[in-house]
């Protein structure tokens, strides 16, 4: 449902991205790996539309390269930020409610979204008990929720996911992953850029690596996972046997 | 009931005490004070309109004062140069500066954050020469005399008390109106775009054209003052509209408190009782604002709103301890 094609990207006279090719299909979770400055953000980024980009980014049959970031939104690609980026002045609710302009437009009535948010509450039980908190209030994890929820407001069809893990302790990246799974479940493809290698090998169907701006290896995560390349660059040296 | 009640018990009822007072202060008040009232009115009309843009939508303008006087020369103008009469010149002076706003914001908006701002100092600038040199529009120089009073089916607001009224409900059913805003969906689109644009626009909310919008509306509250102010005082002059009077609104709302009415309703009854009180110290007043406005933002940056906010909370906390305790 998402094709990219020959995608270059650029800050000013910096290239960041040549010529990505990349496919998310149907009920996919794809996951998109490198180390710091590959162009993992930037990918993202260009795709919602904040980037200069030249090449082909086509989405459910729509060319969504020179679009607006917010009419990309509201074909259904929605982005969850590094670094979550809730609106911290809101509650809980309130920044749920603004993720329904995804879905539903801009509108003066608030209209009735309590069944699109009691199932986000329903994934994220968490925030169904801090409901009328301000957003700046909540823990990382909670506002990573928020983040992911807000998004789900606007009734993705494909969610992007930039570093959901970045900065949570373990024990909040795994339950935090474990929702992620349940909404690709669900139905939701998602694309996925996380620096931790060996979580998002092990949730993702598929995976591409990413290196200095252009995709260098690419197939079923499972397989990554034994490949020794990536072991010996993304998974550590220590090559046990015991993983995969 | 998703929709969150952010309306504190206290405020909400001093707020209503304070609207009864004030309803009723043409019973006793002298005509002067009755002017006055009117006039700061007026000015909270404005202070609103800066709450609609900057407290809610985080844009801050320096050309309120401008749209305050094209409201006004509009309706001068419909009022002196067509049999439309008060409630068509109410209506083009409403409707024309929310057009004017929308289309100057819908070019100006390109802009981000402080950029805005220093665009909307140049727009200040360049209204106020129109208002000076275009001589068809606004009298030029010289200004626009004879503006008739309100009147509406043969009822003519000619005294001072009656103009206090009029205004009064304008003022009632705009309050209303932006109340009635900060509950909407397009409220909290605002809000999204004061805590960050960016998140805002990949959220799906055109923040240009929502930007656009609240620049408007606060374009028709302006315009409604600057109707109501053209017929009360009669007279109009290109010296009422300057960026000396769009600094006096920003800094009744900073007194005040940036985040709700009540706030632009304090930082205008703060400023002009302190005119009013302090004529012998004209010349000093300006200096009293700008300490005013550096000591409170440091001591109490959520202005006088905020600061009365945290008692309140502070107090019910303590209360909560107490009873807690006793048991």
């Amino acid at each position: 449902m998402l094709k990219i094609e020959n995608l270059t990207a650029r800050y000013g006279s910096i290239e960041a991205l040549h010529g990505i090719s990349l496919q998310v299909d149907e009920h996919e979770m794809v996951s998109l790996i490198g180390a710091n400055g590959a162009g993992k953000t930037t990918l993202l980024n260009s795709i919602s539309g904040t980037v200069s980009t030249t090449g082909s980014i086509s989405f459910q049959g729509t060319e969504i390269l020179q679009a607006k970031a917010a009419r990309i939104a509201r074909l259904g690609l929605l982005q969850v930020p590094e670094g979550r980026h809730v609106f911290p002045g809101l509650t809980v609710e309130e920044n749920l409610l603004v993720g329904t302009v995804a879905s539903r437009g801009m509108r003066l009535r608030a209209g009735d979204s309590s069944g699109d948010m009691e199932m986000v509450f329903a994934i994220f039980p968490r925030l169904k008990e801090r409901r009328r908190q301000l957003a700046w209030s909540m823990s990382g994890g909670e506002q990573q929720m928020l983040a992911i929820g807000r998004a789900l407001m606007g009734k993705p069809k494909l969610l992007m996911l930039d570093e959901p893990s970045m900065g949570l302790a373990p024990i909040v990246i795994d339950e935090l992953f474990e929702k992620i799974v349940e909404i690709n479940r669900s139905g939701v493809p998602i694309l996925m850029v996380e620096q931790n290698a060996r979580l998002a090998l092990k949730v993702s169907d598929r995976a591409y690596i990413l290196e200095r701006g252009a995709i260098t290896a690419q197939g079923p995560s499972r397989q990554m996972l034994r490949d020794p390349k990536v072991r010996e660059a993304y998974l550590g040296k220590a090559v046990s046997g015991s993983e995969g | 009931m998703l929709q969150k009640k952010r309306i504190h018990p206290l405020p909400a009822a001093g707020a209503a005490v304070f609207a009864l007072a004030l309803a009723a202060a043409p019973g006793f008040a002298s005509v002067y004070t009755v002017h006055v009232l009117s006039v700061a009115m007026i000015s909270y009309l404005c202070v609103l309109s800066v709450y609609v843009l900057l407290g809610l939508c985080g844009q801050n303008s320096f050309a309120q004062a401008g749209l305050w006087g094209v409201g006004a020369y509009l309706a001068g103008n419909v009022l002196l140069k067509t049999p439309g009469g008060s409630a068509a010149a109410f209506l083009a002076a409403v409707g024309g500066t929310a057009l004017v706003a929308f289309l100057l914001g819908f070019a100006f908006f390109r802009l981000r954050q402080y950029y805005f701002t220093f665009a909307s100092i140049g727009l200040m600038t360049i209204l106020n020469g129109i208002f000076m040199n275009w001589e068809a529009f606004s009298g030029g120089a010289v200004g626009m005399k004879g503006i008739p009073a309100f009147s509406l089916f043969g009822w003519t607001a000619s005294t001072e008390q009656s103009k206090f009224y009029v205004i009064f409900a304008v003022c009632l059913a705009a309050t209303a109106l932006i109340l009635l805003l900060f509950r909407s969906a397009l409220g909290r689109s605002f809000m999204a775009i004061r805590d960050n644009e960016m998140t805002a626009d990949s959220m799906g909310i055109n923040s240009l054209l929502t930007k656009s919008i609240a620049f408007a509306i606060s374009g028709a509250l302006c315009g409604a003052a600057g109707a109501l102010y053209a017929s009360l005082s009669g007279y109009l002059s290109y010296q009422s509209f300057t960026y000396n009077q769009s600094t006096i609104y920003l800094i009744m709302i900073m007194i005040g408190g940036t985040m709700s009415p009540v706030g632009a309703i304090i930082g205008t009854c703060v400023i002009t009782l302190l005119q009013e009180g302090f004529r012998s110290l004209q010349d000093y007043m300006q200096l009293i604002y700008g300490l005013g406005v550096i000591i409170l933002m440091i001591f109490q940056p959520e202005g006088i709103l905020g600061g009365g906010r945290a008692l309140y909370e502070r107090l019910a906390k303590r209360r909560e301890k107490t009873e807690a305790g006793s048991v």
